[in-house]
């Protein structure tokens, strides 16, 4: 009685209940009369069935004690504890006013009407605002840019060997900057040494690494040029330099054009400047009055020079900078 | 005068909160309501209990009601879940001890005759059976309750549950199947 050995016998059990209430649909009616004259198994569960259906039934109809009347008590207690619609609505509301209020982007199922969707719509509008104002301020920014960077400095250094020693205490274990080159040079005939790591300290701080290049270049720069370059690029490409060198820069312009003539002199042939401009027919080197530049280069008087490395000050710096031996400098 | 307006007139008037339709809702069901929970905890006391909670939560849920099921099937959803957490907390505070009784019933049937249908007619059929449901596991002894004795179809059993109607048929066979083989070893010690 409890297996069910075959299949057959299997749904005709499932159907038996059903069989016995009489409402089984005419299929599996069928099926059942058909197997049950040949099943003692499937007679012995039907039986079975009926039994605990008149249990059941008898059960039925057996009423349960009588509920209590309690309705006065649960009234009492609806008034009690459950609020007014009008405030159960305000409070369900809530929660969607104070995400909207933050961020709008969240938006409650339970809430409808177009109090629901407004919010959401004012939202987007917004990010979209935002957008469009981001994308007409670049836009904007894109000729300033592009004429900060025809006035910027088109030059750049070629150098045997690595940055100043004061940027890092060996150039050789120096790590490979990223190049960040904004104006490729073409290599100029005097220019083609092998070694230009100094390519990555002239160009990404084409400015940076050399204040003379800057100022050289823009005092000898025809008027009308000088006159494209604003203030207030002339301030962006200052505020690029390290901090005491645009000091220098900013205050001292005659004596940086002074000591460049004097240093170019000195080490001519190491020091290439290599321009995309056409330069002005042969430009003189900035004029070095003596008797100005006396003082001056009486206070950056190199400490000592020879041997592998040279070392010199900057003017106006107290911190000594170190050069290898090929250094340009 | 409610009695003349459908459960969905009714739903809306108890939305606005109308007490007194509510109250037209607590006649019409309460007594299902009050049934059911009363098979499935087998303590009128405690079925009272759970027809007023039932009650309560759905005053309170009522504006969530989405009128997918019935109202009788949704009342009867609360009820169950009503009675299903009574019954763990019953479990944990091992009150529930239908086992034993079920043995006592037995013992006591004993000595009552060779005819086991007449024997449990006469000596309090109705307690007898009520202990054998309480011996099924709840989800069995609810499956039994909501469709042998409240007789709700298929459909609304698988509301209820929330799965589908084979599924329902499939529970069912299985539950009535533990029940009659607790009935049929309890008459065979007889």
């Amino acid at each position: 009685m409890s297996g069910f050995p075959f299949s057959a016998c299997r749904a005709v059990q499932r159907a038996l209940w059903d069989y016995a209430y009489n409402r089984l649909s005419e299929g599996p009616l069928e099926m059942v009369e058909r197997h049950l004259p040949t099943c003692a198994a499937c007679r012995s569960e039907l039986e079975s069935v009926r039994r605990t259906q008149a249990l059941l039934a008898a059960y039925r109809e057996q009423p349960p004690p009588p509920p209590r009347s309690d309705w006065e008590a649960l009234r009492k207690r609806l008034i009690e504890e459950v609020p007014a619609p009008a405030a159960r609505e305000a409070h369900r509301q809530e929660p969607t006013v104070a995400v909207v209020s933050v961020g709008g982007a969240r938006r409650y199922s339970r809430s409808s009407g177009i109090g629901g969707w407004l919010p959401s719509v004012a939202y987007s509008g917004g990010i979209a605002a935002l957008l469009v104002v981001a994308a007409l301020g670049y836009r904007l920014l894109l000729p300033r840019r592009a004429a900060e960077k025809s006035a910027a400095p088109s030059l750049s250094v070629r150098a045997r060997s690595g940055p100043p020693a004061s940027l890092s205490g060996n150039a050789s274990a120096r790590p490979s900057a990223p190049t960040r080159n904004m104006h490729p040079v073409a290599p100029a005939p005097e220019a083609t040494d092998a070694g230009n790591d100094l390519d990555d300290y002239s160009t990404a701080s084409g400015s940076e690494a050399n204040p003379y290049l800057i100022t050289a270049s823009q005092s000898d720069r025809p008027d009308s040029e000088q006159e494209m370059t604003s203030p207030k690029v002339k301030k962006r490409s200052r505020s690029s330099l390290p901090r005491w060198q645009g000091r220098i820069a900013a205050r001292q312009p005659e004596r940086l054009a002074a000591h460049r003539a004097e240093s170019a002199a000195r080490d001519e042939g190491k020091l290439h400047f290599v321009s995309h401009k056409p330069q002005p027919t042969e430009s003189a080197p900035p004029r070095v009055e003596e008797n100005q530049n006396e003082n001056l280069l009486d206070s950056i008087t190199p400490v000592s020079q020879g041997g592998d490395t040279s070392e010199r000050f900057v003017m106006g710096a107290l911190t000594p900078m170190r050069y290898h031996d090929d250094s340009p400098y | 005068m409610l009695a003349q307006h459908s459960d969905e007139e009714v739903i809306a008037r108890c939305r606005a909160g109308d007490l007194e339709a509510f109250g037209w809702l607590y006649a019409r069901y309460a007594r299902q309501v009050y049934r059911f929970s009363y098979h499935m905890l087998g303590d009128a006391d405690d079925a009272d209990d759970v027809k007023q909670d039932t009650f309560l939560k759905a005053y309170q849920a009522m504006p969530g009601f989405r009128g997918e099921c019935s109202l009788q099937t949704w009342l009867i959803k609360i009820a169950g879940n009503l009675c299903r957490d009574r019954l763990k907390s019953r479990a944990r505070r091992s009150e529930l001890a239908l086992i034993p009784e079920i043995a006592d019933s037995l013992h006591d049937t004993r000595t009552l005759g060779v005819d086991p249908a007449a024997t449990l007619e006469r000596k309090d059929l109705h307690d007898t059976v009520h202990r054998v449901l309480g011996g099924l596991p709840e989800p069995q002894r609810l499956l039994i309750v909501l469709r042998d004795i409240e007789g709700l179809n298929y459909q609304q059993i698988a509301d209820v549950l929330g799965c589908s109607v084979s599924s329902v048929k499939l529970r069912l066979f299985r539950a009535r199947r533990g029940f009659r083989d607790r009935i049929e070893s309890l008459l065979k010690v007889r």
